[in-house]
């Protein structure tokens, strides 16, 4: 391991679970907004809006 | 737009794991007589993706916090945030990898003598203390006001960080792109570099469109919410 591949590895370890889990997150984000707009919006009698627009 | 930023996105990762994969199986090794740990150097390749990006992330932070600041443009606010965030996610990425590949290549993690590496750390501090201060402080004009100058006055530091290894290089290695006589990369790993540098922007550009849909989502929602409010 002299040649640094144990410290390559945890370095993209490392990056690749931080992008990853950030993106994720926004992922999750974004559906989980959507639904509870779709129920406010339904409650209120406003017809349902299309996220796309946005 | 949400199906462009997502598809951005998600063509972006496929990208960035491919320059990973290269970087890995076709870019060729260095000098094992001139390094420390010569496997280690394949850590550039999302490590300087990441730093412009973030430096990216800051440019925009600065525009949006001078946007609110001077103008009071929504629309400033909301890159703000998406700034600061953006900046964090992959300051992140650089202030934890670095140290990683410090540690094999100089024995050590951290030089405080090296400006680079200590107004970087300065840099993602900053937009640390943001996001957290966007979470903790009341959503206000004040505070929109107080963050949006720490945006405008912290992005003084981004050209600094920049040209710290042309002006005082210590131990952060020097420029490989337009560093004049004696930088310069292999061919084949150059061209690994800028294939990443490519997938980051499309990267960047996904999560900068999902983030702000989610700032235009999340204020419908307390929009809306006010709505149901005074009606129950």
């Amino acid at each position: 391991m002299t040649s640094g591949t144990l410290f390559l590895a945890i370095a993209y370890i490392a990056m690749i679970g931080i992008i990853g889990g950030w993106t994720w997150k926004l992922l999750a984000r974004v559906g989980e907004l959507s639904e509870r707009l779709s129920a406010a919006e339904s409650t209120l009698g406003i017809s349902q809006p299309n996220v796309e627009e946005e | 737009m949400l199906t462009v930023a997502v598809a951005l996105t998600l063509l972006g990762l496929m990208l960035a794991a491919i320059t990973l994969w290269l970087g890995f199986t076709w870019a060729p090794g260095v000098n094992p007589d001139d390094w420390k740990a010569p496997e280690a150097y394949r850590i550039l390749f999302w490590h300087v993706p990441a730093a412009w990006a973030s430096f990216q992330a800051f440019t925009l932070l600065f525009i949006g916090s001078g946007a609110w600041f001077l103008k009071r443009l929504e629309w400033g606010w909301k890159l703000h945030v998406v700034g600061a965030q953006l900046g964090l996610v992959f300051g992140l990425c650089v202030i934890i990898s670095g140290p990683i590949w410090g540690t094999a290549e100089w024995g050590t993690p951290w030089d405080l003598t090296d400006v680079r590496l200590n107004t970087y750390a300065v840099l993602t501090s900053l937009s640390l203390f943001l996001v957290m201060g966007h979470q903790a402080q009341p959503d206000t004009e004040d505070t929109r006001d107080t963050f949006s100058s720490v945006g405008l006055f912290g992005f003084i530091l981004v050209p600094i960080t920049i040209m710290a290894i042309r002006i005082w290089q210590n131990r952060h290695p020097g420029p490989v792109i337009g560093g004049g006589e004696g930088s310069g990369l292999d061919p084949q790993i150059l061209m690994v570099l800028l294939f990443g540098l490519f997938s980051f922007q499309i990267l960047v550009a996904g999560q900068v469109m999902l983030r702000y849909i989610i700032v235009g989502l999340e204020d419908r929602l307390t929009e809306i919410q006010g709505k149901l409010d005074t009606r129950f």
